[in-house]
């Protein structure tokens, strides 16, 4: 046999196998390579951006430590200055640039900026890039010594618009601070959102005298890194620490990971649909074509060859999904970064506009990812084609078997590896068994789908109406077909109403949280943990003196350490030590008596989970180097601080030390007074231009559950697309089934039914179909939800909600369903009979 | 940014908090009444701020530094005046000198330390305030090398990293240093620097008392009578110790040069730049000459000091610089007249240079780049006379200090 003709009879083979029923149903075929389009451009989209963050935060943070091997740093406002000359002193130690970092408020505009204080002379030896600083004799009055200048990083100059020459202004307490822009640094020089300014202005400026906040470090060439660390530590007082800059960016990511991975998770969801409706349509095909396969056969094409022919069609598919689906995904990931950010909305990168630029490994991979998917699900169907008895396939009239298996055990071991899955621990900090979990449980469920169907077909209410007893009829006899066409639909409506309900319960455990914590009339807030703007006292006093204000509370943000490693926010408030469940949403607390030495504290969920506290514990917290012993009374519910935070008294806190500035301000008012006018004369008495947040609970409480519908706007639109192809199998299958059943619909309509008759049956047929994924969404999706909230959740973000269900948007979304399966049947069905029906009778006989 | 601060940005972002809310929506959206409140309280503001800024102004002027002037009839003392002057703008100690390795091969080094003044945050109470800058050169001409080994240091002073001590001589900048390390009648100097193509650690003892030039120290530098400095050399200093070049050790021997001079102005406007050679004459004496030079390339002012601590001044008419030879650099393009006869009274004396490229680019720490190098000095019948620095400033750009 030549070559050619061995490849003639090969393509010959393809096209009647693989080619020829992708052509002749077109329609289906681009419905299944849109469905793995979508779900790899969700997930390629996704990923692309999450890696394009990932490596713009490394690069920001590798840019900020210049050309530095190690740093020297602490938290809050920083260490004492005379530990430099001892630092740089160090053996090994061949530069050492001192910093001081503020995080200053800009007045008029939202936000704040990060002011670098750096010593030119020191900084130009790890960061070449900065020598533009003027840091030669300073004869002309732009160099940064003792000027007012700073220097912006190309990212802040853009995004405050400012320009050589430019006036920045920053605040300082309520005092605002006036710099002239000398310059913008080029871009790769400072990553971040920052201005540059001398140390020594700072220092001055912003309250920092005596304290420096990081020293920068480059070794001498040929030293050992790991005995200079070790050399350095044995310097450093509490709460100091030597970091690497790959640490840094480690940390930096760490933070918003659990998002971006909740974030894959559900772009994978699209896939895994995606996945499924391959499989429902090629098992539908594998039905259809039995008579094609077994005349295959019998024209001698091996079982092999079959399997392969099938599968062959499945990497067509997945082939062509996923080279679409990356075009598709570029365009989304250009978008999403247009529109949202490098985050997506969360808001957890500053300053960072990174640019689409693709790798080949992670086109390539997607690409792989999105065929497996498909070959996946076209691996049954394709050994079910191996499989079809040929002599009995080819007679006429073989009518496709109904029968059902019942997989009971597989069912209950699915079930049952789930349950053990959730008992694991996160890994790597990231709810993973969480996610394998609900991925099992979705696998039981589609698996359960026939019996499901047939137990609740056998439950059927008797009603005595043509067009549904011949649908009962009809959904009993093909429950295994029907039940394809709908696992895709069930997946995608589990999902959605797992986060519907998970969405909801946090939603209304921040409002009720929101409502909880604020219980004052009016709420002012200067600055955060670190930030330069704050209240001093005298304001406070005039706060105290308004007119109409009957009480008020104080609290100040502070940032520790804890002696066992780790940061927590300090929150030093006013206390009502016998009713702190009045200002704090108490989940636990310890009656033991206090340990002598001990300071009681409340800490959050989020620092109970991640330092591994409960209440009745004791811990070492190091707070700007004061060392305090606290005994933890209580743990408290907290979305505010993600890294954990811990409350204690104020007065404990200012004995300690001596900080009394304050951040927020709750507010009571005299009977009487009105809102509006306290309003007013608060703002008379603080300083005019000064920048300060005041607003009541009222405002506070809409802008928190703005902010919250932000950030969980992508995973809408995600579930939509999952939905989305739920209902494309849902239509494929339905569709195909008509056509399929022209002949049938012929031999009704000569046995006198009427279109109409047929249309009902049809609708009936398809709702049915549509109640029952919904059924099986409903109660999938319900436990999915619980794992969501109290498994996922809880290990990826640290905080616990209430269960609160949306009955009306989950009974509207399942009406709609149900309505739409019904809609799609009888729109196929009626294209099914435009053509000549009753002709159609002859086809098959 | 710390990793501190990156957790706080994310958790200040991030936390689905309810304080998060920046500060201006709130006010935008309160309606017309306000918002024509807030345009007056802002014009009000504006108004406030430019009275401000006017009263601000003046003491910003008034706060400029004055500089002690520089006059005739101050005494000199040892080692009070060896040490800093922090008070005065500028202030700079220089060694030069030639040496030899083990094989008698010559070699010239340089080191110098710049103290500075700059008359910015004073007010600053921070210890990193700019008050006094400091800056070191250091260089060495080896013709086996063909061109300048130099570094550079620069520093704000403080934190004892980086300092110039008063009443006595220690100047330093990491682990550069230059500083007074006799005791019991020696008078001595230790030099230390360490840079990416050299190192050195010398021993310099004094054979002689420093010579005081000009008038007792006070050193005119042009017309006008403000325009001088406090200078004083030591010459005739031996020098022994180590020095490593391109990798290579050698033991040094030689004969240095130390000068000391601190000034509050010492260029005037109209200068250009200057001309200067300090020389360690074969006899035991020192010849020290220099001219500033104008705008215009003319001489404006030159001096010279002939012999030991009973030294021969010379008047201004007296000096006279001839070039001889011009060598252009490659790197800059910049001309420099590396040869020179300089009559001095009756006298003169021809200088040429170790070798020719021996051209300092000091972009990096004082911002100038100049001319500066081992050179020997011949008599009129070109016998040898002795060796020693020249340095010429001003050939490029204007020198500003």
């Amino acid at each position: 046999m030549s070559v050619a003709s061995w490849f003639a009879t090969r393509w010959i083979i393809l096209d009647a196998g693989v080619f020829g029923p992708m052509r002749k149903t077109p329609g289906r075929t681009l419905l299944a390579v849109l469905a793995i389009a979508l779900g790899v451009a969700l997930g390629f989209a996704i990923y692309v951006i999450n890696r394009l963050a990932a490596d713009e935060v490394s690069l920001a943070a590798r840019s900020t430590f210049g050309l530095a091997d190690l740093a020297v740093e602490t938290s809050g406002t920083g260490f004492d200055e005379t530990l430099y000359p001892v630092i740089a002193r160090v053996p090994g130690v061949a530069a050492a640039s001192p910093v001081v970092e503020v995080e200053a408020k800009l007045v008029g505009r939202r936000g704040a900026l990060t002011v670098i204080g750096m010593d030119g002379f020191r900084s130009r030896l790890l960061q070449p890039s900065f020598a533009s600083l003027a840091t030669t004799m300073p004869d002309d009055a732009t160099g940064l010594p003792g000027s007012d200048v700073a220097y912006l990083s190309a990212s802040a100059a853009r995004s405050l618009g400012l320009a050589q020459g430019d006036r920045l202004q920053l605040q300082n307490g309520l005092q605002s601070l006036q710099f002239t822009v000398a310059g913008v640094l080029p871009p790769a020089a400072l990553r971040d959102q920052a201005a540059v300014i001398d140390i020594a202005t700072a220092q001055w400026k912003f309250d920092r005298l005596g304290k420096i906040s990081r020293i920068n470090l480059r070794l001498q060439s040929g030293s050992d890194l790991h005995r200079v660390r070790t050399d350095l530590m044995a310097l450093l007082p509490p709460g100091v620490r030597v970091v690497a800059p790959g640490e840094a960016t480690d940390d930096a990511l760490r933070l918003s990971r659990a998002y971006r991975s909740n974030l894959t998770a559900l772009a994978l969801v699209a896939l895994f649909t995606g996945g499924f409706f391959v499989y429902s349509t090629q098992s539908l095909a594998v039905l259809r074509r039995r008579r094609e396969f077994a005349l295959l056969h019998a024209l001698g094409v091996s079982r092999g060859q079959q399997l392969t022919l099938v599968l062959m069609n499945g990497v067509m598919l997945g082939l062509a999904g996923a080279v679409l689906g990356i075009l598709l995904g570029a365009g989304i990931a250009k978008a999403g970064l247009g529109l949202l950010g490098a985050d997506l909305g969360a808001g957890f990168f500053r300053g960072i506009e990174p640019q689409l630029r693709l790798q080949w490994p992670e086109v390539l991979g997607f690409i792989a990812l999105g065929t497996l998917v498909a070959i996946v699900g076209t691996v049954r169907p394709a050994l079910e084609a191996a499989r079809i008895p040929t002599a009995a396939a080819l007679k006429a009239g073989d009518v496709l078997s109904g029968k059902v298996r019942r997989h009971g055990a597989l069912i209950v071991v699915l079930f049952a590896v789930a349950g053990t899955v959730l008992l694991l621990p996160p890994v790597a900090g990231l709810p993973l068994p969480g996610y394998a979990a609900i991925a099992l449980l979705l696998v039981g469920a589609i698996v359960a789908m026939p019996s499901l169907l047939n137990a609740l077909l056998a439950k059927a209410p008797f009603v005595r109406a043509v067009p549904y007893e011949m649908a009962i009829a009809h959904l009993r006899g093909t429950a295994r077909y029907a039940t394809l066409s709908v696992s895709a639909i069930v997946v995608s409506f589990s999902l959605m109403v797992a986060m519907a309900i998970m969405v909801t319960s946090f939603r209304n455990s921040l409002d009720a949280w929101t409502q909880r914590i604020l219980p004052a009339d009016i709420y002012m807030r200067v600055g955060y943990t670190g930030q330069s703007s704050h209240l001093d006292e005298q304001s406070v006093a005039a706060l105290r003196a308004v007119d109409g204000v009957e009480r008020l509370e104080v609290s100040r943000f502070a940032e520790a350490s804890l002696a066992s490693g780790g940061d927590v926010t300090i929150v030093a408030r006013d206390l009502d030590q016998a009713h702190v469940e009045r200002t704090l949403w108490v989940e636990a607390s310890s009656d033991v008596e206090l340990p002598p030495g001990t300071t009681p504290v409340w800490i959050s969920e989020a620092a109970a989970d991640l330092f591994g506290l409960r209440s009745g514990a004791t811990v070492e917290l190091n707070i700007g180097g004061h060392l305090l012993k606290a005994f933890v009374r209580g743990v408290w519910r907290d979305y505010e601080h993600q890294r954990g935070a811990v409350v204690m008294e104020r007065s404990a806190y200012l004995q300690l030390t001596g900080d009394l500035f304050v951040n927020s301000v709750w507010m009571w008012l005299k009977p009487g007074a009105t809102e509006e006018s306290v309003l007013q004369s608060i703002r008379q008495r603080l300083p005019a231009g000064s920048e300060y947040d005041l607003r009541t609970p009222r405002e506070l409480r809409r802008l928190s559950l703005q902010a919250f519908d932000r950030t969980f706007a992508m995973t809408y639109v995600l579930e939509l697309i999952a939905i989305f192809i739920g209902l494309f199998g849902i239509s494929a299958g339905t569709s195909a089934q008509v056509l399929a059943r022209r002949s049938e619909f012929g031999v009704l309509r000569h046995v006198g039914l009427t279109r109409v008759q047929i249309a009902a049956m049809l609708a009936i047929e398809g709702a049915g179909l549509g109640s029952v994924g919904v059924f099986a969404g409903l109660l999938t999706g319900s436990v999915v939800s619980l794992i969501l909230i109290y498994v996922v959740n809880r290990q990826s973000f640290h905080w616990s909600m209430d269960l609160s269900v949306p009955l009306g948007l989950v009974a509207g979304l399942s009406a709609a369903l149900v309505a739409a399966a019904a809609l799609i049947a009888v729109f196929s069905g009626r294209q099914a009979m435009r053509r000549d029906v009753v002709g159609a009778v002859k086809e098959d006989w | 940014m710390t990793t501190t601060q990156r957790r706080r940005h994310a958790s200040t972002r991030a936390g689905i908090g309810c304080d998060r809310c920046g500060c201006n929506d709130c006010n935008a959206s309160v309606g017309h009444l306000a918002s024509l409140r807030r345009a007056l309280r802002c014009v009000a503001a504006m108004f406030l701020l430019l009275v401000a800024a006017l009263v601000l102004q003046s003491p910003a002027v008034a706060g400029e530094v004055t500089y002690p002037p520089v006059v005739a009839g101050y005494r000199i003392e040892f080692p009070r005046d060896e040490g800093s002057h922090p008070d005065f703008r500028t202030e700079w100690w220089y060694v030069t000198g030639w040496l030899e390795d083990e094989s008698g091969a010559p070699i010239g080094f340089q080191q110098t330390f710049f103290r500075r003044r700059p008359g910015i945050d004073e007010a600053n109470p921070s210890r990193f305030a700019a008050k006094q800058l400091l800056f070191a050169h250091a260089a060495i001409s080896d013709p086996r090398v063909g061109r300048l080994l130099r570094d550079e240091r620069s520093a704000r002073e403080g934190f004892g990293l980086a300092t110039a001590q008063s009443g006595a001589l220690s100047v330093s900048i990491d682990d550069w240093h230059l500083r007074a390390s006799g005791g019991n009648g020696q008078h001595a100097y230790e030099a230390s620097a360490q840079g990416r193509e050299f190192s050195f650690q010398l021993n310099l003892q004094a054979t002689q008392p420093a010579v005081l030039q000009g008038d007792n120290g006070y050193s005119r530098k042009g017309p006008a009578e403000s325009s001088a400095s406090y200078y004083y050399s030591v010459p005739q200093l031996q020098v022994s110790g180590q020095m490593k070049i391109r990798g290579r050790e050698h033991r040094v021997h030689g004969v240095a040069w130390l000068d000391h001079e601190w000034s509050a102005e010492l260029m005037e406007p109209q200068s250009q730049g200057w001309d200067w050679a300090g020389i360690n004459l074969d006899d035991g004496a020192a010849l020290m000459m220099f001219r500033m030079r104008g705008i215009d390339g003319k001489s404006r002012w030159a001096a010279a000091t002939w012999g030991g601590a009973e030294s021969r001044k010379s008047a201004p008419a007296e000096v006279e610089w001839l070039p001889l030879r011009q060598w252009r650099s490659p790197r800059t393009g910049i001309e420099y007249p590396v040869e020179w006869r300089v009559r001095v009274g009756e006298r003169s004396v021809v200088l040429r240079p170790l070798m020719n490229d021996q051209e300092n680019d000091t972009r990096g720490s004082t911002g100038t780049i100049y001319w500066e190098g081992a050179v020997r000095a011949f008599d009129q019948h070109d016998m040898p006379l002795g060796r020693g620095y020249l340095e010429l400033t001003g050939y490029g750009e204007r020198v500003k200090l």
